[in-house]
């Protein structure tokens, strides 16, 4: 093996041009239309050598081998071509499409040649998320990227995401990426979200980012791509780039407008052949039709009449042959508009860029929406040696009534989902000028303590159900955030070779809730509640770093120290009042009982870091990063982590020579470490004084988790190998990566019985595997006039939980509103094990009772499936033609289940289809008894209701393949031709059509798109009655002037 | 290199100016871990408290709020025919109907250790031998009387429950504990309140301890007679199952001293507010339609045995039938009904013999408004019971005293304890004496009369009635047998677990159910005769 080595390295010796300088020539030309482009400006990058191509594009400049030149010109994708043994660079400019940039954006906001990296990171162009667009920035990514798994939840508009690279590496349901914006880590935290016991998702901290604002986003996958970022990289970093000014003749300025409609997908398939009642009877009364309208267990519909939850006497038909089921009738078409501004300008020494835009979201649950307004500033300026960099970007939030989902009350869309096909949801309006409400003409009786004004139940002995248009109208939940992410970079280059530079970076926002229970309504809060409160969010991170970079002859180094102090603070403080004393008087002051809270939590972590990388000739390069952290969070004594990372890359195509069909070949491999952090005030028992006392008497509180003052940070290890290769002239390339990664001691707060004294545990865990491999596929079969790209990605993880801990290995986590499914972690098993209860067997036979028939479940938890789909992927093709592009994206998820509470509360609601055997003559349940003893019972049809309420109780039966493929996202566009828009002040005009989440093309669930899920956070592979899915398509034009 | 040496002044003064800004920077670089460490401190977190805290905080969890009443009024208030309703699987429904609602069956042990018990176990810890302030004997003590009673509570429910090991995930790294045997969990809990009846010190005063305490305000005396009549009350508990121990103890109590009135009553002032999931009634705000959604009404057995004896108590009970807080209701006495058991809205009608729907504000007698206020007070045990359990132990032969003599005075004190609800509420002397003479204490059915009393005197308190009818079988209640319900139509003996909240200690709930012989509806807990 040596020998190989070192007789590779001879060959390699002796081969290598010594000489550095050398002149570059070349012609740059449009992609489109191969016409030569004049005026194209060539920088060598980190220097203010530069030249600009002639009238026929012609250009010649001398330059240092290693060096990049930077091609650019207003309108077209910015090139940077590293210069290695070429001597003639051609290069074609594209118009503003992706394109695999050459040198990529890496940690610390350092960019790098793609040839140096040791590791796999998968960049995106802006231009992704801006045609086919969603609120949040992170659901664009999906199918777009092998290894990232994205979660759409089932919350509404500018709810919360979940993004997932290479599988959990955490136990604790974070498992969110670092996001950092132009070199500064911002925050992504979620202020809610949805959990068994219902809420709203109040959004994470990537919807304040308007995609016109990105010119790319990079993927940092593995540990050696992160390891710069420490302790904060165990969940993998994303990188998003915003766009800068450009140096540029004049100004340019770019408009671009986007109106989508919005619509709701229904999957939901009821039976429609039985109606409201009890027991096979329909309401014949006005109290009966008041307690029975929430549940599909009446007569078989037969044109008769029948009273409902009103009183009202109304055809008892099915309701959903006339303009569809309840679900199409309540919720609304919504629409998105967005319009973006920006001029861009600049000189040699200084660029600006300046950015103006408005969403206006209205979203399908009726009243509900979400606007945005941003502004970005960001100037460049080069004085001498000297180079600053400064951004402060705003973003103004306001989202309307986010809808409330999981569990019943407030929740329009339990509601709308369970209401039987006899009742058109409709009639649940009441009011028309209080939507939800009991008024005047109208009866309500049953409810003698109700007014009119009050809600106007849909089943008024259960007054946890929620009148949909009362949920919707009446109640409250608003936010409003405002939020300024900034930053200062000063850099000064000593020499050529010799720079340091300081960077501070802040994250600073407010955030507003407004929360109104409306008197009358639910029965949680019959008096009515109200709650505002203010929070406030900053992270600041002061950065320094000193760099060096040199090239002797063939050897270069590139190598900077650095340090870094992170300090975060959130906080803030809120006030309840409930029992208005004027009913439906909503302020504060108005609540007969008024409380108030504040939570306050800091953390920060200081760190140093350093790299080394050592290359020879532009094709071998050796690079070593180390990064300490100390936390706050930890004992003094222990709580510094040192996180290396080693890696090397080889342009094996550079080196020997290759059949001319082979253009590229590059192997990598790399080493790392990489870690995580805690949350904070874990290390003691603390106590804590309630807000409010009892009778003048003071309440003392303890924590409700066991502390543990031996915590340790956890490491992340992950090795990974790689390789780039592309053939054919570049028609078709493929990127390889294959990792391993282990997590050591992880902090979690494990489950425990609430017997032991507390509902969780802070420990360190045992070991958490990740293994998995990344392709990605780029084909360019046909290229001219006519051209066709594929890009196609797939991942696979295989996670596996090691160990958990000598006295815990089953950690039972979250658990379903229906109480019967959990989503667990179990020694051996892959992370988020939804568990739950079988069928109880004897000899293989189905155990009845042998009383009621009612099948007997199995009282312990075993696993019913995978939460967490081990293969994903996607494929992207792109066809164009002169100005005509069409583009479409097919995503797909396999291997993981679903446990749907939508199904289990369908059936036991009597909904389901599966419940319409035996609704005339009952059914026969046939088993055995716990002996064995074959035996059959005869269930009467008025005991189906708990026949299948009891079937519900066996979790198993509501277990599906969460497997599925979306046609995600089309985009048809047209650029209309320069000489079309000669005599327009326009100098680009483009019009597409795009569309968003199409078609479900596989799936193999019943009544519920496969997605859905609970939150962003540990509950996946649960579900439950949340907002619909939806469809969006519309227009987006573009133009510059 | 020779660019540098080419700069201009500016250039170099810029640079000093930027090694300037580096120094001004250098204090963010520097890994102080003392400053960081500093970050570590919550503002808001106490790293010691007054135990009292503690005290006063677990004594109202344990009297209970609105969001934990799915067992006593859900089930236990229905199950002892207290209140009906005509619901079917939702509220009271589940109780009235024996259907089985596990995420309702298991609230009581679901709440019972973090929220209560495990205050309970750090102040005694802390107030303990080797705790941080063994001086606060009196708040050590009565913090032990107040963990009996919640165990004992939970006990009854459930039977075999954590105990021994319970709430020592901190001090003792125990995560998964035992579930102990009922009948083991009673000698320690008889124990216990032997021990701290006997620890009481009248001579140590706490003023906190005085202010915090929200039952007796730091009277140690009343302290006293609560522990000695508590367990007078888990003595009875085990009459059937071990005689000759619930005979020591009985004795014990006697000799040590119980409540002697009504002012002895252990009871929770409530208050409507500030927050009334936390200072009020729970039972007061789901039987009050302001709040609640119940639409329970009295039970037609409670009601008629009432009714049929003339009890003066029966107008205390009930306000009458008509709208809640309505002056207009029927208020005669020979005209209150209750609703029956085990119907919903369709089968009510058949029963009622009419075609229309039934309006059951209109048709049965609720529950007094006046006992229903949201500052109401939760009582826990009261003088009236402890007189009835001293007449069954004379009865049975452990006490030397007229059983009749004991059982008079129950009957008093349990209709004249009303007057903390509302000062209207009272029974003069001549009309107890009057019913006392109509319905006077007959040897032959002693034990019956006894455990009616008590069944009506616990009323509110519907732990204490399921439990102490379950045990005595007294009054005798017909069962419903509404069609699928989980019981085969018997009064179910006892509650099943939260799934949930014994999943994450599996391998010792099995353990628990095996040894008790399932976890159903169905299944009788040690005391009352299982296993």
């Amino acid at each position: 093996m040596k020998q190989i080595i070192f007789s590779l390295l001879f060959i390699l010796f002796s081969t290598i041009n010594l000489q550095a300088q050398v002149t570059i020539s070349g012609r740059v030309t449009d992609a489109e239309t191969g016409l030569p482009l004049p005026g194209v400006n060539i920088l060598v990058a980190g220097t203010t050598i530069g030249n600009v191509t002639d009238a026929d594009g012609n250009y010649a400049i001398i330059v240092e081998r290693g060096s990049q030149l930077l091609f650019s010109f207003v309108g077209y994708e910015e090139q940077r071509i590293t210069v290695r043994s070429q001597t003639v660079i051609d290069v074609i400019m594209f118009p503003d499409i992706m394109e695999l940039d050459e040198v990529v954006v890496t940690s610390l906001g350092l960019t790098r040649d793609r040839m140096a990296l040791n590791y796999s990171v998968t960049e995106v162009s802006g231009e992704n998320f801006t045609e086919a667009r969603e609120n949040n920035l992170a659901n664009a990514l999906a199918g777009r990227v092998a290894g990232v798994n994205i979660s759409n939840i089932a919350t509404g508009p500018a709810g919360a995401s979940r993004v997932l690279i290479r599988g959990n590496t955490s136990l604790s349901g974070g498992n969110q990426p670092l996001y950092v914006m132009d070199g500064i880590p911002i925050d992504n935290a979620t202020y809610g979200q949805a959990g068994m016991w219902g809420g709203s998702d109040w959004g994470d901290g990537l919807t304040s980012i308007n995609p016109d604002d990105i010119e790319s986003i990079s993927v940092l996958k593995g540990a050696s791509a992160s390891a710069l970022y420490g302790s904060r990289a165990s969940n993998g970093v994303i990188l998003i780039t915003t766009k800068k000014g450009k140096k540029q003749k004049g100004i340019g300025i770019e408009f671009n407008s986007n109106f989508v409609l919005e619509s709701v997908i229904d999957y939901t398939d009821p039976q429609t052949q039985y109606g409201h009642g009890h027991m096979g009877e329909k309401p014949n009364s006005s109290l009966t039709g008041f307690n029975y309208t929430d549940r599909a267990w009446g007569a078989a519909l037969d044109g008769s009449t029948s009273y409902t939850f009103d009183g009202v006497e109304r055809p008892y038909v099915n309701t959903f042959k006339d303009g569809g089921n309840n679900v199409k009738k309540f919720y609304e078409t919504g629409y998105a508009w967005t319009n973006s501004f920006a001029v861009t300008g600049g000189s040699e020494k200084q660029q600006a860029r300046f950015s103006l835009s408005h969403l206006d979201n209205q979203g399908v649950v009726p009243n509900s929406g979400f606007k945005r307004w941003n502004a970005g500033l960001n100037y460049n300026g080069q004085y001498g040696n000297f180079e600053l960099d400064t951004k402060i970007y705003y973003s103004d939030e306001e989202a309307k009534n986010r809808p409330r989902v999981s569990d019943m009350p407030g929740n329009s869309n339990y509601t709308v989902h369970l209401l039987p096909s006899s009742v058109d949801v409709r009639t649940l309006k009441g009011d028309p000028d209080k939507l939800g409400a009991v008024y005047a003409d109208q009866s309500n009786p049953p409810e003698a303590n109700k007014n009119i004004g009050d809600e106007l139940s849909p089943l008024g002995s259960h007054g946890w159900i929620t009148n949909p248009y009362w949920a919707s109208y009446q109640y409250v939940n608003d936010d409003i955030r405002k939020r300024i992410i900034g930053h200062v970079r000063g850099r000064y280059n000593f020499t050529e070779y010799l720079f340091a530079q300081v960077k501070v970076g802040l994250d600073w926002q407010s955030k507003r809730f407004n929360n109104i229970d409306p008197p009358y309504g639910t029965s949680y809060q019959p008096g009515g509640f109200m709650n505002k409160s203010e929070n406030q969010l900053q992270e600041t991170n002061y950065e320094w770093m000193v760099g060096f970079q040199d090239m002797w002859d063939q050897f270069g180094i590139n190598a900077f120290v650095g340090g870094n102090a992170m300090k975060r603070i959130s906080g803030g403080i809120g006030v309840n009042a409930e029992n208005f004393n004027i009913p439906y008087f909503h302020s504060l002051s108005n609540g007969a009982n008024q409380s108030q809270g504040n939570w306050y939590g800091a953390t920060g972590i200081n760190s140093l870091f350093g790299s080394l990388e050592v290359s020879w000739g532009g094709y071998l390069y050796l690079t070593a990063t180390a990064r300490n952290d100390w936390f706050s969070t930890l004992d003094p004594d222990r709580n510094s982590i040192l996180y290396p990372s080693i890696g090397m890359s080889w342009v094996l195509s550079d080196l020997i020579t290759m059949p001319d069909w082979w253009n590229l070949a590059k192997i990598r491999g790399s080493w790392a470490q990489v870690g995580g952090g805690t949350w904070p005030y874990n290390l003691d028992l603390t106590y804590g004084i309630r807000g409010i006392r009892h009778l003048g008497r003071v309440l003392g509180t303890m924590s409700g988790s066991v502390p543990n003052r031996d915590l340790v940070p956890l490491t992340s290890t992950e090795t990974e190998v790689g390789f780039d290769v592309s053939f054919f002239n570049n028609r078709l390339g493929m990127d390889l990566a294959v990792y391993i990664q282990e997590t050591t001691d992880e902090i979690i707060g494990a489950a425990l019985p609430g017997s032991s004294g507390y509902w969780s545990t802070i420990i360190n865990i045992g070991k958490i595997e990740n293994k998995g491999y990344e392709i990605l596929l780029t084909a360019n079969p046909i290229r001219g006039i006519f051209s066709w790209n594929i890009e196609f990605n797939y991942a696979e993880n295989h996670n596996k939980v090691i160990k958990i801990s000598d006295e815990v290995v089953k950690d039972i986590g979250p658990e379903s509103r229906t109480r019967t499914a959990f989503v667990g972690d179990w020694e051996g098993e892959p992370s988020s094990v939804i568990c739950g209860y079988k069928q109880k067997l004897v000899n293989g036979k189905k155990v009845i009772d042998p009383v009621t028939g009612y099948q007997v479940r199995n009282d312990s938890l075993v696993i019913l499936g995978y939460g967490v789909h081990p293969y994903t992927g996607g494929m992207t093709n792109t066809f164009s033609y002169k100005g005509w592009n069409l583009s479409f994206l097919v995503d797909f998820k396999f291997g993981g289940d679903i446990h749907s509470g939508t199904n289990d509360r369908m059936t036991r609601s009597g909904l389901h289809k599966q419940t319409l055997v035996g609704r005339e003559e009952g059914l026969t349940s046939t088993g055995v008894d716990v002996n064995g003893q074959e035996i059959s019972v005869e269930i009467p049809k008025e005991n189906l209701q708990h026949y299948w309420d009891q079937y519900a109780q066996i979790s198993d039966n509501f277990i599906y393949d969460a497997s599925f493929v979306k046609l995600r996202q089309v985009t048809f566009g047209y650029t209309f031709p320069d000489r079309w828009l000669r005599y327009t002040p326009f100098s680009y005009l483009n019009l597409s059509f795009v569309a968003r989440n199409l078609l479900l093309l596989y799936s193999k669930t019943e009544n519920i798109d496969p997605e859905s899920t609970y939150n962003n956070g540990r509950m996946q592979g649960l579900e439950y009655l949340g907002v619909p899915p939806t469809r969006t398509y519309g227009f987006n034009l573009r133009v510059r002037f | 290199m020779s660019d540098f040496n080419k700069n201009s002044i500016a250039m170099k003064f810029l640079f000093k100016y930027y090694l300037l800004l580096l120094s001004v920077f250098a204090p963010y670089f520097a890994c102080n871990t003392s400053e960081l460490a500093a970050l570590n401190d919550h503002p808001d977190d106490l790293y010691e408290i007054n135990w009292n805290y503690l005290f006063t905080d677990g004594i109202l969890l344990a009297a209970e709020n609105r969001q934990s009443q799915n067992v006593q009024l859900f089930y236990c208030s229905a199950m002892i025919q207290h209140l009906a309703d005509l619901e079917v699987t939702l509220g009271l429904g589940n109780g009235d109907k024996y259907f089985k609602k596990e995420e309702w069956t298991g609230t009581y042990y679901s709440n019972c250790y973090v929220g209560i018990t495990k205050k309970f176990d750090e102040a005694i810890r802390q107030t303990g031998p080797a705790g941080n302030d063994p001086q606060m004997v009196n708040l050590h003590h009565a913090t032990r009387v107040m963990r009996v009673f919640v165990y004992h509570r939970c006990a009854d429910l459930y039977g075999d429950i954590p105990y021994s090991e319970a709430n020592k995930a901190y001090d003792e790294g125990i995560f998964f504990p035992v579930f102990d045997r009922q009948k083991d969990i009673y000698l320690d809990m008889l124990k216990e309140l032997s021990e701290a009846a006997e620890g009481f010190d009248k001579n140590q005063t706490d003023k906190i301890f005085n202010s915090q305490d929200i039952i007796y305000d730091g009277d140690v005396d009343k302290w006293k007679k609560f522990a000695y009549s508590l367990m007078l009350r888990l003595a009875m508990r085990i009459s059937l199952v071990d005689a000759s121990t619930a005979q020591v103890y009985v004795t014990e109590a006697i000799n040590g001293g119980v409540f002697t009135g009504n002012a002895d009553n252990a009871r929770v002032p409530r208050a409507s507010g500030p927050n009334t999931f936390i200072n009020s009634n729970g039972i007061s705000m789901w039987l009050n339609p302001d709040f609640g959604a119940t639409k329970a009404k009295l039970s037609d057995t409670f009601i008629d045995f009432l009714r049929d004896n003339n009890d003066p108590r029966l107008m205390i009970i009930t306000s009458g039938i008509g709208q809640f807080g309505s002056s207009d209701k029927i208020v005669d006495p020979a005209l209150q009904k209750g609703m029956p058991n085990g119907f919903d809205a369709s089968s009510i009608r058949e029963y009622e013999g009419v075609m229309e729907d039934v309006d059951v504000e209109t048709t049965y007698s609720k529950v007094n408004e006046l006992l229903l206020d949201l500052d109401d007070p939760n009582l826990f045990q009261t003088y009236a019971e402890v007189e009835f359990l001293l007449a069954e132990a004379a009865v049975r032969g452990w006490h030397s005293a007229d059983p009749a003599d004991h059982y008079n005075k129950g009957v008093r004190a349990a209709m004249q304890m009303y007057d903390i609800f509302d000062p209207s509420l009272t029974v003069s002397d001549a009309e107890v004496d009057a019913y006392l003479a109509a319905h006077p204490y007959d040897t032959d059915k002693g034990l019956e009369m006894i455990g009616t009393q008590y069944w009506v005197a616990t009323f509110l308190n519907f732990y204490e009635t399921y439990a102490n009818w379950r045990r005595t079988g007294f009054p005798v209640l017909e069962p419903v047998n509404y069609p699928g319900n989980h019981t085969n139509g018997t009064i179910p003996r006892r509650m099943i677990f939260e799934k949930a909240a014994v999943s994450r200690n599996e391998a010792n709930y099995q353990a628990a159910i095996n040894r008790m012989g399932g976890d159903e509806l169905t299944t009788k807990v040690w005391w009352d005769g299982g296993n």
